[in-house]
């Protein structure tokens, strides 16, 4: 009953949707592409936008909390919990967070691999990447397609994060190690995706490629420009 | 390795504020502890000349965030510390952090740890042996 509803409602408000778009386009197909494109673009920007705000605001405060230290010459933050944690928030400039239980409960080496893989997020604005990536997660979340390369995208994140450790020095096995040791947040669930992906790059010897799509800037890009492209075919065409 | 100093500990005081941090050690110095005799503490020895009242409020915001068990004898509450300074500490930082974490969600951060029991178990194992192997693995 309840699906039939929401059905029924996504039918009727697309129709209302394109019933406004005609009127105002006056039947123009091509400015009928332009305008769902542009919907799209900024329905996927505000979404971005609120994520990469959330990020700012979360290293704001985790600033506040942690003090600054340097580990093996990378940049940290420790926070004074014995939650076993290391994660990578903000926006320009990402710090890295380590807890001290995290400090507490790594080996030497397994510790340098981790602050290694964060930094490497730190370094590629990793937080506003993922949010970008997780902007479209709202719409397209039930295209199996879609969401196998969304996914897939953020295991290519934490892969690259992976590989940049080992070139760093790291082993696969502390990396391994410390996946062991390391608590996720709790609440971290549903969009994390690509869990075998990222578990079978580290595990196995030859290095398998990730997503090389950058659905992040990619998407939003492809849908720009195929509002130009309209618009070019209707000035040139006369469309 | 590490070549700066670590960060502070925090301390009571950081998380509950200067009278209930006193509160607390005074609970804690006494073990069983009424309002009257935490009100006479914190004066005898000046931490707090606070009113009965203020030091009843204050326990009765620390029973309701857990830190204080209470029990009634008679006409008074009986408070005792749920937990030791260190562990209580522990407890609160982490729910803090968690809280902190949960508000702004999984979006906002990229975290180094991934939910193992999501996974493959076939890749779990692999993993579990990878962890244990000698240097090789490397």
């Amino acid at each position: 009953m309840r699906s039939l509803l929401t059905s029924a409602l996504v039918v009727t408000a697309s129709a209302l949707v394109c019933f406004v778009l005609s009127a105002i386009t006056r039947g123009d197909p091509l400015v009928v592409v332009e305008s769902i494109g542009g919907l799209a673009v900024a329905a996927w920007a505000t979404t971005a936008l609120v994520l990469v705000a959330r990020s700012a605001m979360l290293a704001k405060q985790l600033a506040a909390q942690g003090s600054s230290v340097l580990i093996d010459g990378l940049p940290c933050r420790i926070l004074p919990t014995h939650a076993p944690r290391a994660f990578v928030a903000g926006v320009l400039r990402p710090s890295v967070f380590v807890t001290s239980g995290a400090i507490e409960v790594l080996a030497p080496d397994e510790l340098r691999a981790v602050v290694l893989h964060e930094a490497h997020h730190a370094r590629t604005l990793a937080p506003v990447r993922a949010s970008l990536v997780e902007a479209w997660w709202p719409a397209l979340q039930r295209v199996p397609r879609a969401r196998g390369l969304l996914s897939g995208r953020l295991a290519a994140i934490e892969i690259e994060a992976d590989r940049f450790a080992l070139a760093g020095g790291a082993s696969r096995r502390h990396l391994a190690s410390a996946l062991l040791k390391l608590d996720p947040a709790p609440f971290a669930v549903g969009f994390a995706g690509g869990g075998d992906e990222r578990l079978r790059s580290l595990l196995d010897d030859e290095a398998r490629p990730g997503h090389a799509i950058p659905v992040e800037w990619m998407a939003g890009l492809v849908v720009i420009g195929l509002a130009a492209g309209c618009r070019l075919a209707g000035t040139t065409l006369g469309v | 390795m590490r070549s700066s100093d670590p960060a502070r500990e925090p301390t009571v005081d950081d998380v509950l504020g200067p009278l209930g941090a006193a509160v607390m050690h005074a609970v804690w110095q006494q073990g069983d502890a009424t309002v009257a005799s935490v009100a006479a503490a914190l004066a005898e020895d000046g931490t707090s000349t606070s009113a009965y009242t203020t030091i009843m409020t204050i326990m009765g915001r620390l029973h309701d965030r857990g830190l204080l068990a209470r029990e009634k004898h008679g006409r008074v509450f009986v408070y005792r510390a749920t937990a030791r300074e260190a562990d209580l500490l522990d407890r609160m930082s982490q729910d803090a952090l968690d809280q902190l974490l949960a508000r702004y969600g999984s979006t906002a951060y990229r975290q180094f740890a991934m939910r193992l029991g999501e996974v493959d178990p076939d890749l779990r194992r692999r993993l579990l042996e990878l962890a244990g192997a000698g240097e090789d693995g490397s």
